[in-house]
């Protein structure tokens, strides 16, 4: 035994422990049969899977990287539902998975609609003098504004051809595009008769239109045809309505994304597109960002993600003919999927 | 003759990420890498957690293992936490920044084999992972001595004890109103209350402790109730003990709680007479420290590294036989005397392993090895 805090107590306490058992207190066939029934119930593991996979699947919730707004939803709904239980009893189950199902959907509704107002305030931040002046003294200001691309990264020119074959091999009526950078990519498309309109944070419609020898109008329409707005591509898709979109291509905000963010465009782009919607994921391969100073990269900003992620994501909001464009040596990687 | 070029010296390093192959709430390894992380951001690096899995909370802080950056020369060290086996070691394996291993133990296969023959599987992985990292290891960090000796055993060059990093000082200010309101409306009837925490997994065992309660009812205190909180993460062994617990006619006795909220926890610890724990294998067991942190006297099975943990602040069986606990825990109720003292040791034992102290703690032991 070990000597703490005492022998002396210990082989006391050894004493009484003999005294219950040899005065009847806890007989040894009470001690056996303690044993005995443990070892029986343990013995028959299969039984006992089977009866935990049902009641698991029972009550079994989703749960994925989806943010700290949706987890607290979860673990509220799941409180409210173990005390629903407790006073009520099981005839409450099923309206209480109905809750949940609605409470969970109406939290990714908010977490949702909360990213796409923190887009719009970000691009208003990091156009504001008055915030940018800030921005040298405030952390928070510089979150912001530092989470605006600073540069147009243009698509690689292997992975834009890629999007623009497969856009126009589906016949798509109509292309949006959001971030589009210069434009470049929706320009190429309607050059073969498929319209398109984009938005991107960065959008300077009269010099990228003067760049390419275009004229651009009051929101970025270049030649009558390519319609662009200032905006970052959260705020854009969640102004569109539900429903209304034939293809969809996401691309620069996805250089730089906290997986929540991700997590808001893939169901921004789920309620928007139409059924046999397809949605382009084009994003910069993580791989390429490893060269670059993990300091100057701002890593916490800049966040491309994996194509696995993407994946998961889209299998999550239903869907499906997910498929993955990854060369080595390519500056950006694509992922499509049909709604 | 040609004059060697003087070697450069090591350059400090720019970041050092942390890896682990899961990153969870309520978890005391996931707890220790969030505030690792916190040690090695003050230290000026840059550090970020890398995870294969992670829980919906912690999806901000945590990314995905495959987006781990590999940045040469020295200017990225991985800190591996490991506690399983997983293909995650394999990916610091074939890194090629230097590496620290900071060890939490790795249950013994034969004590999940029986269950969790999966499971078996990756703690058997884990300690082979174990020793295939000693190698490539420029320090390991063992949360306790008993983790230390087997990191010295697996063959590591330099090792270190750096306590487990878990904050026990909000256990102190918010319980939960709901939960206990609860137990002391149960406390008003009578009767002692016994707790466990724990994941509620074979090696925990929790049936020994429902074992001793079962004889503490029946020889001591007929109104008591037993506790036990912590996710159960093996369905068949929880599935079995619930079903013990309905055999031995113990339903309104023995409260399974599960996962609990930090608050609610803390409601547990205020309410608890006595910490029992019966575990077969622990590399640390925080849960002992959080419950001589509350000046809850402690009743252990002193296996493993729970001697390390308790030292004298708490009584540690050589055995578990349900009357011997049952009389210890008896004992250390009705012993004003000894309780007190227990509780004095307890609290004066919680206090070496401070948050600061464990910070303080590992912070020393990155600084030791990295170059200056």
């Amino acid at each position: 035994m070990s000597s703490s805090p005492g022998e002396e107590l210990l082989g006391e306490i050894a004493n009484e422990a003999r005294g219950l058992v040899e005065n009847g207190v806890l007989p040894v066939v009470y001690l056996d049969e303690l044993e005995d029934s443990w070892q029986a119930i343990a013995a028959d593991k299969r039984a006992l899977a089977v009866a935990a996979a049902a009641s698991d699947a029972d009550s079994r919730a989703g749960a994925d990287g989806s943010g700290p707004l949706l987890g607290a939803a979860r673990v509220a709904v799941r409180r409210v539902g173990s005390r629903a239980k407790r006073s009520v009893g099981s005839r409450v189950r099923s309206l209480e998975r109905a809750s949940a199902r609605l409470a969970v959907r109406y939290a990714e509704e908010l977490s949702t609609r909360s990213q796409v107002e923190l887009d719009r305030a970000r691009r208003l931040g990091g156009s504001s003098p008055v915030l940018l002046r800030f921005a040298r003294v405030s952390p928070v200001a510089r979150s912001y504004t530092s989470l605006r691309r600073v540069e147009v990264v243009s698509m690689d020119p292997a992975i834009e051809d890629l999007v623009a074959d497969r856009l126009l091999r589906h016949g798509v009526p109509h292309v949006v595009h959001a971030e589009c950078g210069d434009g470049s990519l929706l320009r190429r498309l309607s050059e073969h008769g498929l319209p398109g309109e984009g938005a991107d944070p960065a959008w300077d419609g009269a010099a990228d239109a003067g760049r390419a020898g275009e004229t651009g109008g009051p929101h970025g329409e270049v030649g009558g045809r390519l319609q662009v707005v200032r905006a970052g591509a959260l705020e854009y898709l969640g102004g569109k309505r539900s429903g209304s979109l034939g293809a969809l291509v996401l691309s620069g905000i996805t250089d730089g994304l906290r997986p929540s963010s991700a997590r808001a465009l893939v169901h921004l782009a789920a309620g928007k597109l139409r059924r046999g919607g397809t949605v382009a994921i084009v994003s910069r391969r993580p791989g390429s960002l490893a060269d670059m100073d993990p300091i100057g990269a701002d890593l916490s900003a800049k966040r491309p993600l994996r194509p696995v992620t993407w994946c998961h994501l889209l299998s999550r909001y239903g869907f499906g003919d997910i498929t993955v464009h990854d060369e080595a040596g390519r500056a950006h990687y694509a992922v499509f999927a049909t709604r | 003759m040609t004059v060697p070029e003087p070697r450069r010296p090591p350059a400090r390093p720019v970041r050092v990420d942390q890896v682990l192959p899961s990153i969870v709430e309520r978890d005391a390894v996931s707890q220790h890498t969030l505030e690792a992380q916190k040690v090695l951001h003050s230290m000026g690096f840059v550090s970020e957690i890398f995870a294969a899995s992670f829980g919906p909370g912690l999806a901000d802080w945590v990314r995905p293992i495959d987006e781990l950056p590999v940045e040469d020369g020295g200017r990225q060290w991985l800190c591996y936490q490991l506690s399983i086996g997983s293909p995650v070691a394999d990916v610091v394996l074939a890194h090629p920044g230097p590496k620290i291993v900071n060890y939490h133990n790795i249950t013994p296969s034969e004590l999940v084999d029986a269950w969790m023959p999966l499971l078996g599987e990756e703690v058997r992985l884990g300690r082979l992972q174990l020793q295939e990292l000693a190698p490539v290891t420029e320090l390991g960090i063992g949360v306790s001595r008993f983790n230390t000796d087997e990191l010295a055993g697996a063959g590591y060059r330099r090792v270190v004890v750096g306590p487990l990093m878990a904050d026990t000082s909000h256990f102190r200010r918010a319980p939960d109103p709901e939960r206990r309101r609860l137990l002391d409306r149960a406390k008003e009837a009578g009767g002692a209350d016994w707790l466990f925490v724990g994941q509620m997994l074979p090696h925990k065992a929790y049936e020994d402790v429902i074992k001793a309660f079962a004889c503490y009812l029946r020889a001591f205190d007929s109104r008591a109730r037993l506790h036990l909180v912590g996710r159960p993460s093996c369905p068949s062994y929880a599935e079995a003990v619930r079903r013990y617990v309905r055999h031995l006619g113990l339903d309104g006795r023995v409260d399974l709680a599960g996962s609990v909220s930090q608050s609610e926890l803390a409601a547990y610890y205020q309410a608890a007479d006595v910490f029992v724990c019966l575990s077969s294998h622990e590399g640390f067991c925080a849960p002992l420290i959080e419950a001589m942190h509350l000046g809850v006297p402690v009743v252990a099975y002193g296996v493993t590294a729970v001697p390390e943990t308790v030292v004298d602040a708490g009584v540690v069986l050589g055995a578990k036989s349900p009357e011997l606990v049952a009389a210890a825990a008896h004992r250390v109720m009705d012993d004003s005397d000894l309780r007190a003292r227990l509780v004095d040791r307890g609290t004066e034992r919680a206090g070496e392993f401070t948050l600061e102290a464990a910070r303080r703690r590992f912070a020393e032991a990155v600084a030791s090895v990295l170059p200056s």
